[in-house]
């Protein structure tokens, strides 16, 4: 699905469809931040699906772009600037989006030498784009658009931005602003008015949307109509995209979901969807994503709203098939259902049996409806037996066991009890099991924009436990070949830090998408997890509520040129004595930060030793003073010899480090060759206070 | 001895001021004339008393041939048949002896007869603790707020308020302080007398004599042992009081002995009209005695509160008397506003003032219904036109401006607590535009409330659910709800019965059953709350334990449906046809707006103690109000036609000394953003505030926090921190005096280079019409031919500097009480 291009020669990649997900929002290392390629806004912000579109990006350090990728099927070429002075602040695009994309939302990033954007979110849209004049601050000076436009603007301060429709008699005109959908920080009010000024609807927040709003409204009377639009606070400098067509006003499809590999008809619902055409569906059945778009039009309408229909493995009910058989729910399945009128409660029966454990976890707002779903487990004397806590999204989830064989009644309700075609729901019924999930620890980077050389990746991981306490193995999928230090999270742990040093450097304007998947035995089964992003894409992104699901789990990491040391960490020239029989010596280093913004302990390793060598790591001192004592442990019997050990020295900041290698030379020595030195220890403190190697007595601790 | 001397003397001075001043009321009472009343009326008209501490108080009415009456009882004189039986003893009837016996009442050559039956005179009767060591304690002030009835008492000795935790006050007085309070063995030297009585030093001074009944009382609970009430005996159940609530006295009838009955719930009667409590809402009206004498003093309305433990009751007084050379005459009424007012006035002796000219009008209106002054171009046009009804016809334009619903949402901006500090940056907007939108699209009232008071979901995306953001609790929604919506002030109710209304700690509690299911939650959105109600969960009274029920003012105890949320039942009895608080709360706020005082005023102080200045006013718009379909605007134009508005704030020398009857036009100060406005407007120089738009007033601003500015501070604008009316100060101050003289902000404006003077004299036009036009856009007239001599004279002294002299003129302009006011 996923396209790249490039100004000539494109450097060719296939990426995954979720490529971009790391992208969204995260730029990358605070003290590179400045040096890196960033875009700001594409003009115009939606491509029509099969039309060759010519796209101008706005951002900075966008010269010599290598490489375009873009979340969805497109053939996309680099324009090259070919004038003097290329502008680094713009890059040209011709974008030809696949034929048949349904209108969606997408990402578009930007490689260059220098790394890699965070992806700009734009759309994929039926309606031809216009640009905001910059002079409509009036009424008196609204600039004039068609009936079926969509137009990409921006804030100004202390302002509304007005247009002018022409409409006639009977025409349903809909209009939607599309901004923090797209991950814009706009929040959009929008009025209609007759062109004497009355105010025809006004538009606010949408039970659905949150910030952004649409609404349809019928014209009664031929003629000139009048659009506001402006953030509610007034703030300046903010995109948005007002689109202005014939589309219905759609939240969710119903069912809201469909079984993977079954074709399936869907209503489309919401506030004026009454006239949309059904949509007919078959996904595959392995889904790359839990949800895909759907083409949501009227009956003969010109342009389309955005929707999307969940896909699942589960076997998906509806409120209708439930009622109409009577036949109580199997789980593992999933009930879809709506709440059509105020305070309606709707009730499933199921069956369960003593000791059974439950998932019940509903779905709503994430796939557009305005329903908060709250549900309750209820027994056969209507007994309520427990109750879905308040969740934010409201999505609830809830693990019940049944505390004896029978039939149980499944209620479900709007929290605030509202009702109305639009109040759809999907609530998923599961047996819980041990298990485990992954996520990216809540303010890591999702993106990672890597030097070629001497360089790693520090992804931080949370680890939430179901019922399984046991080893969790980390690898990474995606391309390249990877090394991996602290690649375990030990038992009963909850979080781990996972060091991926790249076996070969690559190429500068390089881009790739990993994930981290954790996996580990649980009741003789191979259980299989990817770490999720979406709660670092929400927390990073505030406006953008629902990230989209399918860019769940993705780190995308860029490829720059070289980048300055972070530290230095002088080792003893002349090695690390040991003397035979003494059984241990220790060496003594203490790092040297050249980046103060590197506040955290180094991670160190030590490679290559010879058979029968150990070494344990002690840091004394906290950051940035810290000292690392390497205590090597060796036989009695070490036949006398040099042996070249290797010296790893991990430090990251934002996730990305240098790693230091170097040679350290560790000498077995004959006590009594020694003599002299014993009394000039090599890497004496004084000379070279950063390192010292301390021979110790034997252990006598053995 | 010699010690003791300066306490003793000090002791004998206080005794004797406060001696003195209990004396002073009954000695400064003008004789009553009787005249020749047409008959006469006793109360009661038959008495029963059961046990030697009983009593009766006699009322005696005269009622004349003109249709007044008088109260005759200080000057009746009284006969009984059988003095061994029982006596009157200065109005009072005592028992003797059991038996029966009649009273025979004199008065105007009248004699009206009244029969006294005596039991159980021999019976032991010992002192209620309730109903007579509490009662006692409550009369002479000793569990007041600010005695012992203080949170933590005084002196180390604390009473519940008034006397509402009787369990508090029997471990208070009988066990602490190793009972040193209370000494049966010797009653005179217990401290409960000792103190009051300033036997020994007492903080509070002398609050008890001897010859005061409540001595008697506690003296005798001591005396008795200290008993407590047993479970089952008699408990009042309400109060009696005579004469009936409403009575007018036209001079020389000015005094009113009152009778004050307990009814318990055995059935018996007892007169505590010696043991009550009593308090005028107006003293300047009227005054009351210990012993219940309402005494007026001036023409005008009283409300007299009778509290007799936690029962209260209020008796209304009008006071009317003839004013030399006073002759009735109006404008002819325009409304039912007028009549209302005209009979109210009529009653008092006051005259109402003529109507304002129309540059008066045409200033007053635009700043009462928009905010702002009117432009030049508005004001010329509004002088120019020659038709009858363009007063009204003004009103209806402006009431359609959207300046209007902007400056309302200003004021109900104050009542919501509307600041980004409070709903946040986005939601102050959002919340704004809600309240803002409800008055251009003049949504009926009723709605409003319910809407506000019912609202669900995201603060964001439902603005009202703010409601519930800015309500942070329980305790709050119920003060805020009741203060907004019920015109009630029950802060005092959560820790005690209200100490001068009807409201109990039960009823407060009762209240907040309908709200402490309110859940507020955090959403996914940033500065967002989701506000909705829990299934389950109760309120439990902290005194009693008592898990309560909710409770509705006037109704009493409800059982809510177990799935319904309680706050749309509370919103249902609030806006059901006939709400007894709903319509009159917000009528009497609209008028309070442009008025400048509230038929109620305070406009959120609704008790029984509190009484309006013109009930029947209050009633009629409240009725209308309801009928119009809680239409704010219908009620606006109809104040706004009335006469009454209209009237000149000139006073006659009929109506000068009312400020109360609304028969002028009060002036008053401009609020804070009405004079920034003024003041942008006269120098045509706009405040910039933060993001809002160039051109956004002050009186549009969605919040003081938004764009601060210490110009409006000063001038009183409040910070919305809480719900109450009087947080938007309107007192004048040093700091206004100082910003005005020579202020940062009237000096920037007056400075500015495109200013309005500047622009004026750069266009070539004359001093005259310079000054005509800055008098026109400042006070919507022309100057008189004495200010523009004299304006003309300071440009003329300075021919050099014409902008500078300007610029005095206008300063000078900008100092007028004229502008500065609203008149």
């Amino acid at each position: 699905m996923s396209s790249i291009a490039a100004s000539r020669p494109p450097p060719i990649m296939k990426l995954p469809p979720a490529a971009l997900a790391g992208l969204l929002v995260v730029a990358c290392l605070a003290s590179t931040a400045a040096a890196q390629p960033t875009l700001s806004r594409a003009v115009p912000a939606g491509i029509p699906a099969g039309i060759t579109t010519d796209v101008t990006l706005h951002g900075a350090k966008l010269a010599g772009a290598k490489a375009v990728w873009t979340s969805f099927e497109a053939d996309v070429e680099i324009v090259a600037d070919e004038s003097e002075k290329p502008n680094a602040a713009q890059l040209h695009l011709r974008i030809t989006p696949a034929k048949g994309l349904p209108v969606q939302i997408g990402g578009l990033a930007v490689a260059t030498a220098e790394g890699a954007t965070a992806p700009l979110l734009v759309m994929i849209d039926d309606l031809p784009s216009v640009a905001e004049n910059g002079q409509n601050i009036s009424r008196e000076s609204a600039q004039s658009i068609a009936a079926l436009t969509a137009v990409d603007g921006v804030s100004q301060a202390g302002s509304s931005d007005h247009f002018a429709v022409e409409a006639t008699a009977g025409q349903k005109l809909s209009l939607e602003v599309v901004a923090q959908r797209m991950g814009s920080k706009f929040d959009p009010v929008l009025w209609l008015r007759d062109s004497d000024g009355n105010v025809l609807r006004l538009a606010d927040d949408d039970a659905s949307l949150a910030a952004d709003c649409r609404f349809s409204h019928t014209i009664e009377k031929a003629g000139r109509y009048l659009l506001e639009v402006r953030d509610n606070a007034y703030r300046a400098g903010l995109a948005y995209r007002l689109r202005v067509g014939d589309f219905p006003i759609v939240s969710t499809p119903y069912p809201l979901s469909v079984q993977g590999g079954e074709k399936a008809q869907l209503e489309l619902t919401g506030e004026d969807a009454g006239d949309a055409a059904p949509v007919v569906v078959e996904p595959e059945q392995v889904h790359s994503a839990p949800s895909q778009p759907i083409v949501a039009r009227r009956k003969g309408g010109a342009s389309s709203a955005l929707a999307m229909v969940m896909v699942s493995d589960l076997n998906e009910m509806t409120e209708l098939d439930s009622s109409s058989s009577k036949e109580p729910l199997t789980p593992p399945c999933a009930i879809n259902g709506r709440l059509q009128n105020p305070g309606e409660r709707d009730a499933f029966t199921f069956m369960a049996g003593k000791g059974d454990k439950l998932t019940l976890h509903a779905f709503s707002q994430s796939l557009g409806s305005p329903t908060l779903v709250s549900f309750q487990v209820i027994n056969d004397k209507g007994a309520p037996l427990a109750e879905s806590p308040f969740d934010a999204s409201g999505q609830p989830r809830l693990t019940w066991s049944c505390p004896a064989d029978g039939a149980y009644t499944l209620s479900v309700r709007d929290l605030l009890d509202r009702g109305g075609p639009q109040f759809t729901y999907r609530v998923s019924l599961e047996p819980a099991r041990a298990d485990f999930s992954l996520t990216l620890k809540t303010g890591t980077p999702t993106l990672y924009n890597l030097p070629g050389q001497d360089a790693y990746l520090a992804v931080e991981v949370d680890c939430q436990r179901q019922g399984y306490d046991g080893p969790i193995e980390l690898t990474v999928a995606g391309p390249g070949k990877w090394k991996l230090q602290q690649e375990t999270i030990r038992e009963k742990a909850t979080a781990a830090k996972l060091l991926l040093v790249p076996d070969e450097p690559f190429e500068p304007g390089t881009l790739l998408p990993l994930q981290i998947i954790g996996t580990a035995k649980i009741d003789g089964q191979d259980v299989r997890r990817t770490a999720g992003t979406l709660a670092v894409l929400r927390a990073a992104t505030p406006e953008l509520l629902h990230p989209p699901a399918q860019l769940d789990g993705w780190l995308s990491v860029g490829v720059k040129g070289e980048a300055k040391p972070l530290f230095e960490l002088p080792a003893p020239k002349e090695g690390v004595r040991f003397t035979r029989g003494v059984e241990e010596t220790t060496l003594v280093l203490t790092p040297k930060r050249v980046d103060a913004n590197l506040k955290t302990n180094l991670t160190l390793k030590l490679e290559d030793l010879p058979k029968g060598f150990t070494y344990r790591l002690k840091v004394d001192g906290k950051a940035p003073k810290e000292k690392y004592e390497l205590t090597l442990r060796g036989p009695k019997d070490a036949e006398a010899a040099e042996h070249e050990l290797t010296l790893l020295a991990f430090g990251d900041i934002g996730g990305v480090g240098q790693v230091l290698r170097q040679p350290v030379m560790l000498r077995v020595v004959e006590p009594k060759k020694d003599k002299d030195e014993k009394e000039k220890p090599a890497g004496e403190t004084e000379p070279k206070p950063e390192s010292t190697t301390e021979p110790k007595p034997e252990s006598k601790k053995g | 001895m010699m010690r003791n001397a300066p306490v003793t003397l000090l002791t004998l001075l206080l005794s004797s001021a406060a001696l003195w001043s209990i004396a002073c009321a009954e000695e400064s009472l003008e004789p009553i004339q009787v005249g020749k009343p047409a008959r006469i009326e006793v109360f009661p008209e038959a008495i029963e008393l059961s046990g030697p501490r009983r009593q009766a108080q006699l009322v005696v009415t005269g009622y004349y041939d003109d249709g007044t009456l008088q109260d005759l009882t200080r000057a009746a004189k009284y006969s009984v048949g059988d003095a061994q039986i029982a006596t009157v003893d200065d109005t009072v009837v005592r028992p003797h002896a059991d038996g029966s016996t009649d009273v025979t009442v004199h008065a105007g050559g009248h004699q009206v007869q009244v029969a006294v039956t005596v039991r159980n005179f021999q019976q032991p009767q010992p002192i209620s603790f309730t109903h007579g060591a509490l009662v006692a304690l409550s009369k002479q002030g000793c569990n007041a707020g600010a005695c012992h009835g203080s949170p933590s008492g005084k002196g180390g000795f604390r009473l519940s308020l008034r006397a509402f935790d009787p369990q508090l006050d029997r471990m208070t007085l009988i066990r602490e302080e190793f009972g040193r309070r209370t000494n049966p063995l010797d009653p005179e030297a217990s401290l409960l007398l000792a103190k009051p009585l300033m036997r020994v030093p007492h903080g509070g001074g002398l609050k008890l004599t001897k010859q005061q009944p409540a001595y008697d009382v506690l003296h005798d609970w001591i005396a008795e042992g200290c008993r407590l009430d047993e479970e089952d005996a008699a408990r009042c159940v309400r109060l009696e009081i005579y004469p009936p609530t409403g009575r007018v006295f036209k001079r020389p009838a000015h005094t009113q002995q009152l009778s004050v009955r307990a009814h318990f719930d055995d059935g018996t009667v007892r007169d505590v009209t010696p043991m009550a409590v009593y308090s005028s809402s107006d003293e300047e009206v009227a005054s009351i005695t210990d012993g219940g004498l309402v005494v007026g003093h001036d023409r005008g309305e009283a409300a007299v509160m009778i509290r007799y433990l936690d029962f209260i009751d209020t008796a209304y007084f009008t006071f009317v008397s003839d004013v030399q050379g006073f002759a009735w005459k109006a404008p002819p009424a325009a409304n039912y506003v007028d009549e209302r007012i005209n009979e109210k006035l009529q009653q008092l002796k006051y005259l109402p003032s003529e109507s304002c000219d129309d540059e008066e009008f045409v200033r007053r209106v635009y700043l009462d219904v928009i905010g702002i002054l009117p432009t030049i171009d508005e004001t010329q046009a509004f002088l120019a036109d020659k038709a009858d009804d363009k007063r009204t016809k003004l009103i209806d334009q402006l009431l359609e401006r959207p300046e209007y619903a902007r400056f309302w949402a200003l004021k109900w901006g104050d009542l919501l607590r509307m600041t980004a500090g409070q709903v946040g940056d986005e939601g102050v907007y959002k919340y704004h535009r809600w309240v803002q939108r409800a008055f251009a699209e003049n949504m009926p009232y009723d709605q409003f409330a319910a809407e506000l008071l019912s609202a669900s979901g995201s603060t964001l995306a439902n603005p009202p659910a703010n409601f519930y953001r800015t309500s942070t609790d329980v305790n709050d929604c119920v003060e805020t709800v009741s203060q907004i919506f019920l015109g009630a002030r029950l802060q005092c109710a959560k820790c005690h019965n209200h100490p001068f209304e009807r409201w109990t700690q039960d009823n407060y509690y009762g209240l907040a059953a309908f709200f402490n299911r309110v859940q507020r939650s955090k959403s996914q959105r940033t500065d967002d709350l989701v506000i909705w109600s829990a299934g389950k969960g109760e309120v439990t009274q902290p005194r009693t334990g008592q898990q309560m029920k909710p409770w509705l003012p006037l109704e009493g105890e409800t059982e809510p449906s177990a799935n319904e949320d309680r706050r749309k039942v509370f919103a249902r009895w609030l806006t059901k046809p006939g709400n007894a608080f709903l319509a009159k709360v917000e009528v009497n706020r609209i008028w309070g707006e442009l008025m400048g005082r509230g038929i109620v005023e305070p406009v959120d102080d609704f008790r029984d103690s509190n009484p309006p200045s013109n009930a029947a006013l209050l009633d009629a718009l409240a009725k209308d109000f309801e009928e119009s379909g809680f239409d704010r605007k219908h009620i606006l134009r109809t104040i706004l036609n009335s006469r009454t508005y209209q009237a000149s704030s000139r006073t006659n020398a009929f109506n000068q000394d009312d400020a109360k009857y609304f028969s002028h036009y009060e002036p008053r100060l401009l609020t804070a953003e009405q004079l920034l406005d003024a003041i942008c407007h006269l120098t045509s120089v706009p405040e910039k505030f933060g993001n809002l738009p160039t051109g956004t007033k002050a009186t549009q601003l969605p919040s003081p926090d938004l764009a601060e500015s210490d110009f409006m501070k000063i001038f009183g604008q409040p910070e919305r921190q809480t719900v109450c009316e009087c947080e938007r100060s309107s007192d004048s101050n040093l700091g206004q005096a100082l910003q005005l003289y020579n202020g940062p902000l009237v000096h920037g404006k007056l400075r500015s280079e495109n200013n309005r003077l500047r622009r004026l004299l750069a266009s070539g036009k004359s001093p005259r019409e310079i000054i005509e036009t800055l008098y026109l856009a400042a006070l919507s007239r022309k100057p008189s031919e004495d200010e523009l001599k004299t304006l003309l004279a300071h440009l003329q002294s300075k021919p050099d500097a014409q902008a500078e002299a300007l610029e005095d003129v206008c300063w000078a302009i900008l100092n007028m009480n004229e502008f500065l006011f609203q008149h």
